[in-house]
């Protein structure tokens, strides 16, 4: 079992990827409930940076090797914390907005609530895999239900999402919340 | 007279496809609705969370035709969830 993909994308052309990778995994054979476990992550995240990155094109990174799974997105766009400020939430710094959004609480009203980073912290953690949050100056690894925070002495321009899980068989729609 | 609409797009992702279909439901002249996904192989949740908020707003009858057993098993996981929520909101 073996792929890797890499590619910078932009939004308008996230489809055509979509069909391409559809095509790619289905192939590779991979255990129930799993694609759409990857599915779910890319297009969540890239839906993030449509939203709120404001910038039109984000890197996919998806590696399937030796029945472990690697798959990253980033954008270069305005930051976690930029994005809530944006929306009229302050957060005090790049680590508050990281914590914001694992959180489950949105930029959006009640109404348009989104689930994005909390429900791939979710789906990782039922997978016992790791979940690493890049932005502004901070870095966040979520790994065994537990977070640590790192300082970065480089400022990381944009936000990047790593998230690094074992392949294998996911009940995925009892797994989302 | 009952009116259907076929969604072309095998890819639904964003929240504007959804805000997109709204509007054609919207724009009909019909009351009873039908949405045929039969040439749709994946949503996104965000895409279903917007639908499902654009069809509240809407007094129309609708109905999703011809969805695959993902998109069928969805759905329903994320207006569960969407109902919890307006739950624990209109209590606090």
């Amino acid at each position: 079992m073996k792929f890797k993909y890499e590619k910078t994308v932009l939004i308008k052309n996230l489809e055509k990827e979509f069909d391409f990778l559809s095509k790619s995994i289905e192939k590779i054979n991979l255990p129930l409930g799993f694609s759409e476990f990857i599915f779910y992550v890319i297009s969540e995240l890239f839906i993030n940076i449509k939203e709120h990155a404001q910038v039109n094109k984000g890197l996919i990174v998806l590696e399937i090797k030796n029945d472990k799974c690697f798959i990253k997105v980033r954008d270069q766009g305005i930051g976690l914390r930029q994005s809530y400020l944006k929306k009229k939430i302050v957060v005090k710094d790049d680590f508050s907005a990281i914590e914001f959004a694992l959180s489950g609480l949105s930029t959006k009203s009640s109404q348009e609530r989104g689930f994005g980073l909390y429900s791939i912290k979710k789906l990782v953690e039922t997978l016992r895999g790791d979940l690493i949050i890049t932005t502004g100056s901070a870095k966040v690894l979520v790994q065994e239900n537990k977070i640590n925070l790192q300082r970065l002495s480089q400022k990381f321009s944009g936000t990047m999402i790593e998230i690094k899980t074992p392949i294998k068989k996911l009940d995925f729609y009892k797994a989302i919340i | 007279m009952k009116n259907k609409i076929l969604i072309k797009k095998k890819y639904l992702i964003f929240r504007e496809d959804a805000r997109k279909l709204a509007q054609r439901i919207k724009k009909s002249s019909s009351e009873k609705i039908s949405v045929d996904f039969s040439e749709t192989i994946f949503m996104s949740r965000s895409f279903v969370d917007e639908l499902l908020n654009q069809i509240e707003k809407q007094k129309k009858d609708i109905k999703f035709l011809s969805l695959n057993p993902s998109l069928a098993r969805l759905i329903p996981k994320v207006k569960q969830t969407k109902d919890r929520i307006q739950k624990i909101l209109s209590r606090s």
